[in-house]
């Protein structure tokens, strides 16, 4: 592979998907209650493609990982402690909000433009990787838009292998309908990769690693760039938390057999 | 008064996809409840994505140029994979729009209202917006798929030119697998593909 | 009176549980990221690895297990297995790393004690090594303990630390020491061979350690004293790992009874030695090392039981909210559906109880790590000072510090002058003695690891077991989320682990009449009552009346002789002197817990997360603060009194005035104490907690 390549990953916070999510209104539009104070964890499909692009790095001699986020530069700190340990990366912070209610073309532009700035970057040798979808948004879209943004019309969606062969050329297995992969073959960089999970588990903590990446994570949260990302031409009618519905029957004087054939037939339509 | 292009793609023989006479409902009714508003339907058949062998790029400019020809201002689509792929791009492209895992579709007083999931289907959202063309990727199991009579329909067919040197992508083909592999570390679903 | 304003404080409930964002500034580690990252490792491994073994029931069984020893690979591949050690040696964190280890302590003990204890444990073998060893033995053992790096093929090697003996400070002979030494081969010119006989009870990671850094004895002429050596697996003789010991806790750490009996070059004593006349002469006691070490191991061991009581929190607050759902027992939108055991007083207000306590606990450890921390450098430049001035041997050194002591004192009242009304010359001098304010920062650290293992572990012991007692009959079973019983019963080794009880109390009971020590606390006195003025609330003015007490009762019991004639103060009368220790611990970590309320209330607004929901969090870490006072002064006040009335009779009339005048005042001081408590419950009731608990 000539020169290895530059792989730009996109992935922002969401919160832990442990919390209590409720929706709130907010100043621009719906939030989550207490959305800042909620711990927040990398997206992660856009974490598979961080570890399939470090791995890939690691692999192809000359490459390079850079990570960009969008997201309030303080809970971007806060992540880096544990995703700074994981893997080796340059920080390219755009410091706005990471919730779910933005809207992704604006997204995807402030994305697009913090790339197109990235001092040193080959955009021949540009790998775009991000997640199939973030778990905030879920839309499934930005990557795809930032890809079009930045004129990279090679686009896969729901990757979850990238062969790099002997002439530079790559195999991609996708995620398609009916438990299948499609499997494409792509002549080279530059191309977009939305991953879904990759091959790869998550890298443990290494705090050797951790401290490397620091030297440079630090600077790039302290010149991070506003970008005040909103809701773009959306208007929220109305966010709210699905009803529970609970629909039990106590039965008490039924014998095993008999509710066992009526969840059979119940189960059977 | 919005000109609702229905979007589709066929499968290997030739017919529709269930997914897509879904979306086709919800376009049917959509248009329905837009006074003096009109459908067409865009489909991007077998022969493009054969003569391409290329459906992502190909795709992308197949379904920028249905919509921009067809001078839609709504653009509604099954959630396929390869819509899933193509559309956002495209719609980028057009400077447009999209909202993609509609779950509702409704019209209230000549406004179009979408709903659709937020974190992970744990908050759902009522939402509209202003800027057109506004691509709705419609998802699997949310509309009764349409059961329409059939008509005679005028075709009118949209060459896209591809560069074949720009094309950069082959598929090689479809292997199975996917089947038994993790989703993302606490996912709730797959990829909605 | 801080009760006027507390009663308009405006309530702003806290929104969230408090996070790493808070803790960090609380704990002050928000600048140290080598800090921030050690605890997202510590913490994959606890939620990880150690909850899915102690969720599959790998304390079932007293045995090491491959499965257990999963853990020593979880704290290899996170870093924490070198966390110990100076980047010389493969480590990652220069300089001391009390604070470090601590926070690895928290948040393993967080899921399961056990597993901090082997993680520590390791640490503690290699401390004889680190603090006293000579250069070579510190590379050889801790480039043996790191371990490999990518390519490298080696086993990491894992230590033991064997002492089984009485601790100093006992109150019992210290000298005796079931580990004997021997010469048994002595070439001219040639290093000693020495035979070590060990046999040691509740080592841990005994299991598995591939050396032990053992407590010896001379059973020789030619050997003086007595030493810590190394014992490798590999030298001759024998090394039985011995019995496992049938523990009923911290099953995630290997304990055992060695049988040790080994032939060892004299190379291998910590410290080295030198030989004269013929004899062996170590360069450092057995004591001299162990003093050395548990001085800093035992604060975090203090730390795990406050962990524990802080883990509790989020599972106790969830099982009482959702204590009536499902079923036919209520509908949702009822409060019985909504707030479950919360709608009742008693399940938030014994709640919180168990919250002030876990603050107190861990302000108090973290307190004495960070000022372990500083003590660290000041007490090995103090050696080199002491040894380039050719002083050796505690009686010299008694000497030379009497001496200092006036000046260390003389610091401390300058130190308290405002900057113009001071001797500025006088003052940058004595500021910049090593020897002074190694006297200074000692004085604390003798009261503050004793005090901290002692109140946070037995004080948490008990809160822990009332963690347990709110989660009802589902508290002790094995599926009780949180692990709570299991942490309760572990809490109980803990507070043996490293010197039981009786040890830090008679420790205490000694160095707490240091004059230095005094002279810090009545400065606390007069902080805290400006601190009260500032700031309404905190339970400062409460705080500040009950050490007044306290100082006032040391005083007394120092003069004063029973009705028998017998002195009250006198280190052997156990049951006058060690209740009043425990009464000192009480206000120590009240006072901590409130310093840092003062540095959230600080830090808090120049980071836009915690600056969010601060409000929130300093009013009701302010209520904890406020009524934990209340609680430790009502303890002084109950113990100063058993000890002012019961040893006599009839008491002197002035000493009974000043008594019951300072007390009335502590008293008095509780005014609005309790509606603090009442807030902090209501927060508790309202905060919002995730949906699940991130760990098996």
């Amino acid at each position: 592979m000539n020169g290895g390549f530059h792989i730009v990953v996109c992935g922002s916070i969401v919160p832990d998907p442990l919390q209590t999510l409720a929706p709130v209104d907010g100043p621009t539009g719906p939030a989550l209650k207490n959305e800042m104070m909620l711990p927040s964890v990398l997206d992660p499909w856009a974490g598979h493609s961080l570890y399939e692009a470090a791995n890939l790095a690691k692999n192809i001699p000359g490459s390079k990982v850079w990570l960009v986020s969008l997201g309030p530069k303080a809970k971007l700190q806060q992540l880096m402690m544990s995703i700074a340990q994981k893997v080796t990366f340059e920080l390219v912070v755009l410091d706005g909000p990471a919730g779910g209610f933005t809207d992704s073309f604006e997204v995807a532009a402030a994305l697009a433009g913090a790339i197109d700035k990235i001092p040193g970057l080959d955009r021949s040798r540009l790998l775009l990787f991000g997640g199939c979808a973030s778990a905030s948004r879920d839309a499934g879209v930005t990557m795809q838009m930032v890809g079009e943004q930045l004129g990279i019309t090679e686009q896969f969606l729901g990757v979850d292998e990238l062969k790099v062969q002997d002439n530079g050329s790559f195999r991609i297995l996708e995620r398609i309908e009916g438990g299948q992969y499609q499997v494409s073959e792509c002549s080279g960089a530059p191309a977009v990769l939305g991953w879904a999970t990759g091959n790869l588990p998550e890298p443990p903590n290494n705090p050797q690693i951790g401290m490397m990446n620091m030297r440079t994570v630090m600077p790039a949260l302290q010149k991070a760039v506003p970008a005040p990302v909103g809701v773009g031409g959306v208007s929220y009618l109305g966010v709210e938390l699905p009803s529970q519905r609970r629909e039990t029957r106590i039965v008490k004087d039924m014998s095993a057999d008999d509710i066992a054939a009526e969840i059979v037939a119940w189960i059977k339509g | 008064m919005e000109k609702v292009l229905f979007l589709a793609h066929t499968q290997d023989d030739g017919t529709l996809p269930g997914i897509a006479l879904e979306a086709l409902a919800a376009a049917v009714e959509m248009t329905a409840k837009l006074p003096g508003s009109s459908l067409v339907v865009g489909l991007v058949g077998k022969d493009v994505s054969q003569a391409a062998e290329a459906i992502g790029s190909s795709d992308c400019a197949a379904t920028a140029a249905l919509i921009g020809q067809s001078g839609a201002t709504m653009v509604v689509a099954p959630a396929t994979s390869r819509f899933s792929r193509s559309l956002p791009g495209a719609t980028q492209r057009l400077g447009g729009r999209i909202e993609t895992h509609v779950s509702g579709l409704e019209v209230v007083d000549g406004v179009i209202r979408v709903q659709r999931w937020y974190y992970r289907q744990r908050m759902v959202a009522t939402q509209t917006r202003v800027q057109r063309p506004w691509v709705l990727v419609i998802d699997g199991g949310v509309f009764a798929p349409w059961a329409g009579a059939a008509a005679a329909a005028t075709v009118e067919n949209v060459a896209v030119s591809l560069d074949a040197a720009v094309v950069r992508t082959t598929v090689i083909g479809v292997q199975s697998g996917l089947r038994n592999r993790p989703t993302a570390s606490s996912t709730s679903r797959m990829p909605q593909i | 009176m801080e009760t006027a304003s507390s009663e308009n404080k405006s309530v702003e409930f806290m929104k969230t549980l408090p996070g790493d964002d808070v803790r960090q500034i609380m704990w002050r580690y928000s600048d140290r990221y080598d800090l921030q990252m050690v605890v997202q490792s510590a913490r994959s491994v606890a939620r990880g690895v150690v909850a899915r073994l102690v969720a599959d029931g790998a304390r079932n069984t007293h045995d090491w297990t491959d499965s257990k020893s999963k853990l020593l690979d979880g704290f290899d591949q996170v870093g924490l297995t070198q966390l110990f050690m100076d980047p010389e040696d493969g480590g990652f964190i220069a300089g001391p790393k009390n604070l470090a280890l601590a926070l690895v302590a928290f948040e393993l003990s967080w899921v399961d004690g056990g597993a901090a204890t082997c993680s520590l444990a390791s640490n503690l073998a290699l401390s004889p090594i680190h603090e006293k060893g000579t250069p070579e033995q510190r590379h050889t053992y801790m480039s043996r303990c790191v371990p490999p790096l990518p390519g490298e093929e080696r086993t990491i090697w894992r230590g033991a630390f064997a002492l089984t003996e009485p601790l100093p400070y006992v109150g019992v002979d210290t000298g005796i020491l079931s580990g004997k030494m021997r010469v048994v081969e002595w070439e001219e010119g040639k290093e000693p061979i020495l035979h070590v006989e060990k046999r040691g009870r509740f080592i841990t990671n005994m299991g598995f350690a591939d050396f032990v850094t053992a407590a010896v004895d001379s059973d020789d002429d030619r050997i003086k004293g007595s030493a810590m050596v190394i014992l490798e697996k590999d030298d001759p003789g024998t090394f039985d790992r011995g019995a496992t010991t049938l523990k009923l806790v911290h099953q995630l750490s290997s304990t055992s009874d060695p049988i040790l009996s080994l032939r060892v070059p004299a190379s291998r004593i910590i410290g080295g030695y030198t030989v004269k006349d013929g004899v062996i002469i170590p360069n450092f006691s057995h004591g001299d090392v162990i003093e050395s070490v548990f001085r800093r191991t035992r604060v975090p061991v203090a730390i795990m039981t406050s962990a524990k009581l802080m883990s509790a929190i989020e599972p106790v607050i969830r099982y009482q909210r959702t204590r009536f759902r499902g079923g036919s027992a209520s509908t949702p939108g009822t409060p019985r559906y909504e707030q479950g055991l919360q709608q009742k007083d008693d399940a938030v207000q014994r709640l919180v109880d168990i919250w002030a306590t876990a603050e107190a606990g861990t302000s108090f450890g973290f307190a004495a790590v960070r000022l372990l921390d500083e003590f660290d450098p000041v007490e090995r430049e103090k050696d080199r000072i002491l040894a380039e001035r050719g002083i050796s041997g505690g009686r010299a050194q008694m000497k030379l510090f009497k001496e200092l002591e006036k000046g260390a004192l003389e610091y401390l009242s300058l130190q308290q002058l405002p900057e113009g009304e001071r001797d500025a010359a006088r003052f940058q001098e004595l500021a910049g003695d090593t020897l002074v304010q190694f006297l200074i920062t000692d004085s604390l650290a003798n009261i503050y690891c004793p005090a901290t293992k002692l109140w946070n572990t037995g004080y948490g012991a008990t809160m822990m077991r009332e963690a347990v007692s709110l989660m009802g009959g589902y508290g002790i079973t094995e599926d009780c989320p949180g692990f709570l019983c299991q942490k309760w019963s572990d809490a109980q080794l803990e507070a043996t682990y490293e010197g039981p009880e009786a040890v830090q109390r008679r420790q205490i009971s000694i160095t707490m009449t240091n004059e230095l020590f005094l002279a810090q606390f009545r400065i606390w006195i007069t902080e805290l009552r400006q601190l009260a003025a500032q700031r309404a609330g905190t339970g400062a003015t409460i705080l500040a009346n009950a050490m007044e007490l306290w100082l006032w009762t040391l005083g007394y019991l120092q003069k004063s002789r029973d009705a028998d004639g017998k002195a009250l103060y006198h280190p052997q009368r156990h049951g006058a002197v060690f209740p009043f220790v425990d009464s000192l611990c009480w206000l120590l970590a009240s006072r901590e817990q409130i310093l840092d309320l003062l540095e959230l209330a600080a830090k808090g607004p120049d980071n836009p997360v915690v600056a969010e929901g601060l409000e929130g969090f300093t009013n009701f870490f302010s209520d904890l603060c406020h009524l934990q006072a209340a609680r430790a002064a009502g303890e002084v006040v109950r113990i100063c009194s058993e000890l002012v009335y019961g040893y006599q009779f009839v008491m002197e009339s002035s000493d009974e005035e000043t008594f019951r005048s300072l007390r009335n005042r502590v008293e008095s001081s509780f005014a609005g104490s309790r509606l603090a408590k009442d807030r902090a419950a209501m927060a508790v009731s309202k905060v919002m907690i995730p949906e699940a608990l991130d760990y098996p």
